[in-house]
């Protein structure tokens, strides 16, 4: 679907993109990074809104910049809130239906689908956009991807300023599309929410995908034990000493006060391969068990790994 | 497109006619807007302020020459290139370009019909301003009216149309387009407009006001007048000079900085 080789994006002297190599698969993919880290840009490349300054890019085996060809065949919600004054979601949907290449009837009718499709209700219809909710703008902003049915949607933290419900709602509405053969990729900062709905991640750091990260994000990596746990428990300091006394433990930290212990794992396929019996032999009363961060906070973050 | 592309097709195909009417529908809406009509509102008031000011206890060739000079060879370029040069730049932020210009519509035609869009609600705003002007028209009691009429607004239109252009060029090129605007007023318009030789023809305004110069002055030799045609035929290939320019410039321009990076 995307393939790019050595690609690398500068503004002068200002680092976009660096020598990155990637393919993006049909599903949906994760575009995971701090702020700056070139997500934008990557995006724009993709959108041929942008030229590389090296190397390759392809989507859909053509170069996307300024080529209608690709165009026809993605769609594109920006992170940006900015919508044109004036305008009813309805009027808007159906004119940029039109751009697209929809006739004005079949573009009102797939307005009139994608609206109720992302549960953007129609008493809300008759408001202009301009005066939405974040959460309503972030609905009407995924209705406009869906109205000439794209082979690639492109979403740029299309979970900002949902509630939950409204996280869910977008999910499913990826997922099904994602089921449908359509490719997906999306930013979010919201790391358990891309982690329960990607099969796949980039990870962008300063401009580079680091193959250290890509590789703690990969399918293998996720199937392989936590390298920390936290139990919240009635005896931090005796589990931390039957942890250590049994050459478990690489490293903890002990908060008596809130009864935790965050354990890092010496090697964890030993602790986790006799998990209940370890735990019952500790003699400890434990509460509760859970992976210290989520793979993606971990893949991101450097000091996770230690 | 080759012929032994591994992905499926578009589902949907683009289509340059439903483009057009998709950008005709967007911009038109903007019409519609509450904070429009205030404008327009305020740029009348304004409009018989400069009348009475410029035109007080005068008779009708005083009202003519006001029209002709002021109205139709001033105001209404300036107004049109500020306001085409403006929406240029509304269509290169973000809220435009990630919206319309990441569908497949080629940029000269995207251009193309933006111009022609913007030109006919243009057109449409100044008609309002001309329906005032001909009001003050018959408060000074300008003879054949009607006629005198006609030749205003095809001297209007052609205004908006070649200063619409070439704001719609400026305002691809930069967004200090009103420092480009005034320079070339400053050189083309005022300067090269004022020698009396042929090469005044390359002041577009000075076309249009020559064309116009009989209404109101009577010793103007009209040998030495332009006629319709050539101002119209001048007016065009300027329009279409700066449109494809503006196209050009547009098609290899990229559409985000650093700054969104």
């Amino acid at each position: 679907m995307v393939q790019a080789e050595n690609l690398s994006r500068f503004y002068g002297m200002i680092l976009g993109l660096n020598n990155v190599s990637f393919t993006i698969r049909p599903g949906i993919t994760g575009v995971v990074g701090p702020n700056g880290a070139g997500k934008t840009t990557f995006f724009r490349l993709l959108l041929g809104q942008i030229q590389p300054s090296s190397g390759d890019l392809t989507v859909f085996g053509e170069r996307p910049w300024n080529n209608p060809a690709v165009q026809a065949r993605l769609a594109y919600c920006p992170e940006s809130e900015v919508m044109p004054a004036g305008l009813r979601p309805l009027e808007w949907l159906t004119g940029l239906g039109m751009i697209s290449g929809l006739s004005a009837r079949d573009a009102d009718t797939r307005a009139r689908a994608a609206l109720n499709r992302v549960k953007l209700l129609p008493e809300h219809w008759k408001k202009r956009v301009t005066a939405y909710s974040k959460g309503m703008k972030q609905r009407v902003k995924l209705a406009q991807c869906l109205l000439h049915e794209p082979q690639l949607i492109i979403l740029d933290e299309p979970m900002n300023g949902l509630d939950p419900m409204g996280r869910e709602d977008i999910a499913v509405i990826l997922r099904s599309l994602a089921e449908n053969g359509v490719s997906v990729l999306i930013s979010s900062h919201i790391l358990h929410d891309l982690e329960a709905l990607c099969a796949d991640f980039i990870l962008l750091r300063w401009g580079r995908i680091p193959r250290s990260l890509n590789e703690a994000a990969s399918t293998e990596a996720r199937a392989r034990w936590p390298e920390a746990t936290t139990f919240r428990c009635d005896a931090p300091e005796k589990l931390a000493r039957f942890l250590f006394e049994r050459d478990l433990l690489r490293g903890c930290d002990v908060a008596p006060e809130t009864g935790t212990l965050h354990a890092r794992w010496r090697d964890p396929e030993k602790f986790f391969g006799a998990y209940h019996q370890l735990l019952l032999e500790s003699g400890v009363r434990i509460f509760e068990v859970q992976d210290t961060a989520s793979f993606l906070e971990k893949a991101i973050d450097p000091t996770l790994h230690t | 497109m080759n012929a032994n592309f591994p992905f499926p097709a578009a589902r949907v195909a683009p289509n340059l006619a439903h483009a057009w009417g998709g950008i005709w529908r967007l911009t038109f809406r903007r019409l519609l807007l509450p904070s429009h009509w205030l404008t327009l509102g305020i740029g009348i008031a304004v409009l018989t302020l400069m009348f009475i000011g410029g035109v007080h206890g005068g008779g009708p060739e005083r009202f003519l020459e006001w029209a002709s000079s002021f109205y139709v060879a001033f105001l209404v370029p300036a107004l049109a290139f500020m306001g085409a040069g403006g929406v240029m730049r509304d269509e290169m932020k973000s809220g435009n370009v990630d919206y319309v210009l990441t569908r497949p519509v080629p940029r000269p035609a995207f251009v193309g019909f933006k111009f022609l869009a913007h030109l006919i609600c243009t057109q449409i705003d100044f008609l309002v301003a001309f329906g005032l002007v001909m009001a003050f028209g018959i408060t000074r009691h300008v003879p054949d009216l009607p006629a005198t009429a006609l030749k205003l607004l095809g001297g209007q239109m052609l205004m908006i149309t070649g200063f619409s252009a070439f704001g719609f060029l400026c305002g691809t090129i930069t967004s200090r387009y009103v420092v480009i605007g005034l320079a070339y007023a400053g050189i083309i318009e005022v300067g090269i407009g004022q020698i009396p030789t042929q090469i005044s023809r390359l002041s577009m305004t000075h076309q249009v006001r020559g064309v116009l110069s009989p209404l109101w002055d009577r010793n103007v030799e009209l040998a030495t007048v332009p006629g319709w045609p050539m101002t119209i035929a001048m007016l065009i290939l300027f329009s279409v000079v700066m449109l494809g320019a503006a196209a050009g410039v547009f098609t290899r321009r990229e559409l985000s900085g650093p700054a969104d990076s």
